[in-house]
């Protein structure tokens, strides 16, 4: 069942996203939120002029996940939007990103609080991690990992 | 591999240079990409190309598609973030053809794997509305991770039977139906579709395609476009289909499509001339076959 967020529905949405990940996002759009009996729930951003009156299965983009415990997950695409703001970021050299994208847990050099955070590298935004001390822990989609293999590091 | 008789025969009397045709499709197939403009430019990807060592050049009839050295691994971190989408470079042309502007609304018929949808979309600018539909259950979850890797979010799924579609009210101003078919077109990369051939088979697929039609057309606003596609090469599955979609419909006109940059054949019937055959011998593509028909107003 899907539902479309009020107004000031999204606007809380995006307030709480942006204070999240120290962003300044204003997205354009209609927010679609699905799955609202479950404990974590999806968000879908749609941008078309009107939802078409068919049977549908999927409707725009997922955007983000809230946890039950308030927790927002961007998705690959929800975490390019939002990244190219954020500052609760973490900046990946090239090869770390091929790992990441892989589906492999990288460490970095310094340690950081605990918690999701936007991976970046260069300009591109690969997604979201969550970082435990110096590890930051895989949240790439499967559906999204490249198939060449990488060494752990 | 030893050919498959029918197909040979079948195949001689369709084309005068059969011999080539043949040769063409014994070749490996070219590797193409379309560059997604809704996450990357064109500076961007031809960049990253260059970075790598990769040759590449412009495809002529596709703005935002490149050949590409074919010994490139395409499995790259920018491919999974979106930033091009791997496609056969004559799957480029019924979104071209259909030409669709960010006001429309569209319905992708059969939609899975999603190439075709995502084209559409990035030339929509992910404005109007798309409805992308697949009956398939396994093939709706491909064509939907490529919506949403694509940056796609003006486009609903739906996994319904294709025909009868226009039970659901909805009304379009452009339909495109990349009709299931027997997939000669592909035989540059798998060549087994060739021993798989048979008549019989192409006659199923004909009576499908003919119900799909139907539907698609159906589904159009008058005024609307309807681009028929298959990436295969019989008669009974092109030329035949159209042909039975304009009987049944007085309202229903073929137009001609020009495709600049790539040489397309005429229908080979008096009155599906103006659809286009893309053929591999004359474009060391993939075989495709195009047809646009206007519902008169």
């Amino acid at each position: 069942m899907i539902r479309k967020l009020k107004k000031e529905e999204a606007e809380k949405l995006m307030e709480e996203m942006n204070l999240q990940y120290d962003s300044q996002l204003k997205e354009e759009g209609l927010f679609l939120s699905k799955d609202e009996k479950r404990e974590s729930r999806k968000i879908f951003l749609y941008t078309g002029d009107a939802i078409p009156n068919v049977p549908a299965e999927w409707t725009g983009q997922h955007y983000c996940t809230i946890t039950g415990d308030k927790m927002i997950i961007p998705s690959i695409e929800g975490a390019q939007a939002i990244g190219k703001t954020a500052k609760k970021t973490i900046d990946l050299d090239y090869e770390q990103a091929k790992y990441v994208m892989s589906g492999r847990d990288v460490e970095v050099a310094e340690e950081k609080e605990g918690g999701y955070y936007i991976l970046k590298t260069g300009r591109d935004v690969l997604g979201v991690g969550f970082v435990e001390g110096r590890k930051i822990l895989n949240r790439t989609p499967k559906s999204r990992r490249t198939m060449q293999q990488y060494r752990t590091i | 591999m030893g050919i498959n008789r029918d197909f040979e025969e079948y195949h001689q009397r369709l084309y005068n240079d059969y011999d080539r045709f043949i040769s063409a499709l014994r070749k490996p197939q070219r590797t193409s990409i379309r560059i997604n403009t809704l996450k990357a430019s064109r500076e961007k990807i031809t960049g990253f190309l260059e970075k790598n060592k990769v040759a590449y050049s412009q495809i002529q009839w596709c703005l935002d598609g490149l050949w590409i050295d074919s010994s490139f691994e395409l499995d790259t971190v920018e491919h999974q973030l979106g930033y091009y989408y791997t496609q056969n470079s004559s799957s480029m042309i019924p979104a071209i053809v259909l030409a669709p502007v960010p006001s429309d609304y569209v319905l992708d018929l059969c939609a899975a794997p999603g190439s075709k949808t995502t084209h559409i979309a990035q030339l929509m600018q992910n404005r109007g509305v798309i409805v992308a539909n697949e009956a398939s259950f396994v093939r709706v979850r491909a064509l939907v991770i490529n919506v949403q890797k694509a940056g796609a979010s003006n486009v609903t799924v739906s996994r319904r039977d294709g025909c009868g579609y226009e039970k659901y009210g909805q009304r379009f101003d452009k339909v495109l139906l990349d009709t299931p078919c027997s997939d000669i077109g592909t035989a540059r990369k798998n060549p087994q579709v060739i021993q798989r051939w048979t008549l019989d088979r192409v006659k199923k697929l004909s009576s499908l395609q003919k119900k799909l039609i139907t539907s698609a057309y159906n589904c159009l606003n008058k005024g609307g476009v309807l681009v028929y596609s298959t990436c295969t090469t019989s008669r009974e599955e092109n030329e035949d289909v159209i042909e039975y979609l304009l009987k049944k419909n007085r309202d229903a006109a073929l137009e001609e499509i020009k495709i600049p940059g790539i040489k397309a054949r005429n229908g080979l019937t008096e009155k599906t001339r103006e659809c286009a055959r893309i053929m591999p011998q004359d474009n060391d593509t993939e075989s495709y076959f195009i047809a646009k028909i206007r519902k008169e107003e």
